[in-house]
């Protein structure tokens, strides 16, 4: 099988030659592929029978000069609710969670409104929160601008994302091994003081991924807001889409949309690695 | 007499389990005191009680004429004094070396950040680890995070420490270096007790040695009387399990 | 035992899947009247008659809509889900309760289809408008006739004329407007997509931006919460609106015909360049010049007049 000889420097050499072709074999199988995918898409979907159809209804370069203006200046509705609910589910979200993972006999009480909360806000769908909320509220007989369908929309998201991002809090704290908190009680750090600067810093690295998902799952249900009045991106392309009896504004929100989704998980991703880099030890090459 | 730290009749159950059931003992300024035992014992616990990090349920432990095991005494301030240090070491892994010691210099004993810094300098050179001061525990080997894990807990300048089985997760490598930082506290006067393994540690350092057999101490006294002569039929057969490793 | 099941499993889903395909209709009307169909041949397009000719029982439709329906001998009508009042009464087109319903069947009457041969399925508003193959013959749930809307369905002519109007609370701001400047500041609703939102942003023009809601039902929501001022409808759903669901509004003002892109005349909504067209045109063009369409929009939509008239300059 192997014809090298017991020398040491050649065995090496053998070795970095072997995973050398290797290497470039797994190359060569990865790109080709790709390429014949990419290749099959391009070439072929243009000759399927109604191709023509299909660009005019989607991907009309006309209609999304004509809608891009109009969506974009839509969209930073969107952004300003995002802007105002990410801090807010946070806060809430991780005073929630704290409140659920205290041992404190006292707060009972307290621990027992947040199960209910979470499992309510999280049981029902957001859809009919933001209806419940947002018409709900104001038709009590609130005045103007109290009863605002931004304010009580807002509000319903934020309500219902917080025990999302409760529970994902949770299980991070939940995460953090009990060591951590005798080492630090034993330092004489008070019970807040542990929790703020041992566990709840380890508790938010651990769960970043999941809290991204869960960030841009709202960035997109913040277009729900647009069920009780207010025109956002989602909406103008759908007023669009009737008026001009075509898909394409769709497209361009699709597009605004992933402008912001696309650099914030990027942003996380390079967060995350950057901290595995300052902190970590040795890792297991591939 | 006028020991430095007395433990009277210290009993504790997890549940049903009654794991000390009466431990007494007076430990005096200076003195080092090694914990012998088989696993549940209650070696662990004890120390664990003398922090206050577990609530005793009967019994009295005095530091310095202080009952600090009263109920309603502030835990947090006994506990600055009483330094515990962890088989697993325990050290924050989001902090590099140098915060890990000065945090609770910060926080806990009210310090400002330079003197905690200079503090833990100071502490970091004499034993030799000056170098890892910007360094994550997760870079650092068993023995230098064990080391580390000590000098956090001597930055706070306690009266007593309390070291729980330290060198029983290293590499036999690395168990010199921290036996030479505890030999060295010692020199400096520092009151310790310590659970452990080391017999042959315990034998040259300690003043007083304990052999715990189901939450009492069975034997005490000097390193001579209980590890060479022991008089109890327990402790020889328990050194005879150990010594045979 | 074992080689059983899947064959249970198979047999089910085959089942489950002729149920889903069999669902338009075809199985469901018997063609239990093949005798009255050979009398029902007989040229039924009503020329000077004034009174509909009564097709009989299991009319099957004229020559004209011979091989033009999607069910043969069938006629398939769309309409929303729900179908408000006063266009379908109760939610129940096939009751004919309702001035859509009563008009969808005198166009059938006309046709030669008979009651039992009319067929009801709903589809959302939206729904009926997209380019696409449709799931009916014609749709009718208050579509306004535009020019855009013609490059993906065609149009009937027209079976009403509506003006747009303003529903808004009596003792509000609102109720004393008579010009469109007295409408400026005021917050406005509508349903999205429908020329009334159109009319808000391109007529009235609002110094703030409106509010669009999926539906009516939204919009009437938010004039109950009040996060609006004032809700633009067609005339008779306006009516509807203030007289009977929501406590304390009127109708504020209508819009006159030659205002902004026109009063809206409604058209029944066909596939794009479907033939049937041509058979419901005749149709209309029947039962306008018999009166018969008259007749019935006096029967259920008896509020025309009344609203005030608010000028647009």
């Amino acid at each position: 099988m192997n014809s090298a000889s017991s020398n040491g420097p050649s065995r090496a050499s053998a070795r970095r030659a072997f995973e050398e072709q290797r290497r470039r074999r797994s190359i060569a199988i990865a790109t080709t592929s790709t390429i014949a995918f990419v290749a099959l898409v391009v070439v072929l979907v243009p000759r399927m029978p109604r191709w023509d159809r299909v660009k005019q209804s989607f991907f009309s370069g006309e209609q999304f000069a004509d809608s891009f203006p109009r969506l974009l200046d839509a969209f930073v509705l969107d952004l300003k609710i995002f802007a105002w609910s990410v801090p807010i589910i946070l806060g809430f979200g991780m005073l929630v969670a704290l409140a659920r993972v205290s041992r404190n006999p006292a707060l009972f009480p307290i621990r027992a409104l947040c199960v209910i909360y979470v499992d309510l806000m999280r049981g029902v769908p957001v859809l009919l929160w933001i209806y419940l909320i947002g018409f709900g509220v104001p038709g009590l007989g609130l005045e103007r601008p109290w009863n605002s369908p931004l304010l009580w929309g807002t509000v319903a998201l934020c309500l219902t994302y917080s025990s999302y991002v409760s529970e994902v809090f949770r299980s991070g704290i939940e995460g953090v091994h009990e060591s951590q908190r005798a080492a630090a009680r034993s330092l004489g750090l008070t019970h807040g003081q542990t929790l703020r600067l041992v566990v709840i810093p380890q508790a938010v690295r651990r769960v970043i991924p999941p809290l991204m998902n869960d960030l841009v799952s709202l960035q997109k249900d913040v277009a729900l807001v647009s069920l009780i009045g207010p025109i956002e991106i989602l909406r103008q392309a759908g007023i669009d889409k009737s008026k001009f009896a075509n898909f394409t504004p769709y497209v361009v929100a699709a597009v605004i949309f992933l402008c912001v989704t696309v650099p914030l998980t990027r942003t996380a991703d390079w967060l995350l690695a950057r901290e595995r880099r300052r902190t970590g030890g040795t890792r297991v090459a591939a | 007499m006028n020991a430095h730290l007395s433990i009277r009749g210290v009993h504790k159950s997890f549940g049903a389990n009654e794991v000390l059931r009466g431990v007494s003992l007076d430990v005096p300024r200076g003195n080092v005191v090694a914990f012998i035992g088989a696993s549940g014992s209650g070696k662990s616990t004890l120390l664990r009680c003398i922090n206050l990090l577990e609530p005793i349920d009967d019994g009295e432990i005095v530091l310095d004429g202080t009952d600090i095991s009263a109920p309603g005494f502030d835990a947090n301030v006994a506990r600055r004094d009483v330094g515990l240090v962890f088989q697993s070491y325990n050290l924050f892994p989001h902090m590099n070396v140098m915060r890990n010691i000065t945090l609770a210099l910060t926080h806990a004993a009210g310090a400002d950040k330079s003197a905690a810094e200079s503090t833990a300098m100071d502490l970091l050179t004499r034993f030799g680890l000056a170098d890892k001061a910007r360094t994550y525990p997760e870079q650092l080997s068993g023995g230098q995070q064990q080391r580390v894990a000590i000098v956090r807990a001597v930055a706070l300048k306690p009266s007593v420490l309390l070291l729980d089985e330290v060198t029983a997760a290293l590499d036999p490598q690395l168990v010199g270096e921290v036996l030479d930082l505890i030999a060295e506290l010692r020199t400096s006067g520092m009151t310790m007790l310590m659970a452990t393994h080391e017999m042959s540690f315990a034998h040259s350092i300690a003043d007083t040695v304990c052999f715990l057999h189901e939450g009492t101490i069975h034997e005490s006294g000097t390193p001579q009387q209980v590890l060479d002569a022991p008089r109890e039929e327990r402790t020889r057969a328990f050194l005879a399990r150990t010594n045979r490793r | 035992m074992r080689k059983t099941k899947p064959l249970v499993a198979l047999a089910l889903t085959a089942g489950l899947l002729l149920a889903a395909c069999g669902d338009d209709g075809d199985s469901s009307t018997a063609d239990t009247t093949v005798a009255a169909e050979e009398t029902a041949t007989a040229d039924t397009t009503a020329t000077a008659d004034t009174t509909a000719t009564e097709a009989a029982a299991g009319g099957t439709g004229n020559e004209c809509t011979a091989g033009k329906t999607l069910g043969e001998g069938k006629l398939t009508i769309g309409t929303g889900n729900p179908a408000y009042s006063p266009w379908v009464e109760n939610d129940a087109p096939e009751s004919g309760e309702g001035f859509e319903a009563a008009v969808a069947y005198a166009v059938a009457e006309e046709l030669g289809f008979s009651k039992d041969t009319v067929a009801w399925v709903r589809t959302s508003f939206d729904e009926a408008i997209q380019p696409g193959a449709k799931n009916f013959d014609f749709n009718l749930q208050q579509y306004s006739i535009t020019d855009e809307r013609k490059k993906t369905v065609s149009f009937s002519d027209p079976y009403y004329t509506s003006n747009q109007a303003i529903v808004g609370f009596a003792d509000s701001v609102a109720a004393n407007a008579t010009s469109i400047a007295d409408l400026k500041d005021l917050k406005f609703g509508a349903q999205a997509g429908t020329t009334s939102l159109d009319f808000i942003t391109e007529v009235i023009a609002p110094s703030s931006e409106p509010f669009a809601y999926d539906d009516n039902a939204g919009a009437k929501a938010a004039l109950e919460a009040k996060q609006v001022d004032a809700i633009v409808l067609d005339l008779p759903t306006a009516f509807y609106v203030s007289a009977v669901e929501i406590e304390g509004t009127k109708v504020i003002g209508q819009f006159p015909a030659n205002a902004g892109s026109g009063a809206d005349e409604f058209g029944l909504v066909f596939d794009l360049d479907n033939p049937l067209v041509e058979c419901v045109n005749t149709a209309l063009a029947a039962l306008k010049d018999g009166g018969e369409l008259a007749a019935i929009e006096k029967q259920w939509l008896s509020d025309k007049t009344g609203a005030p008239v608010i000028a647009t300059e």
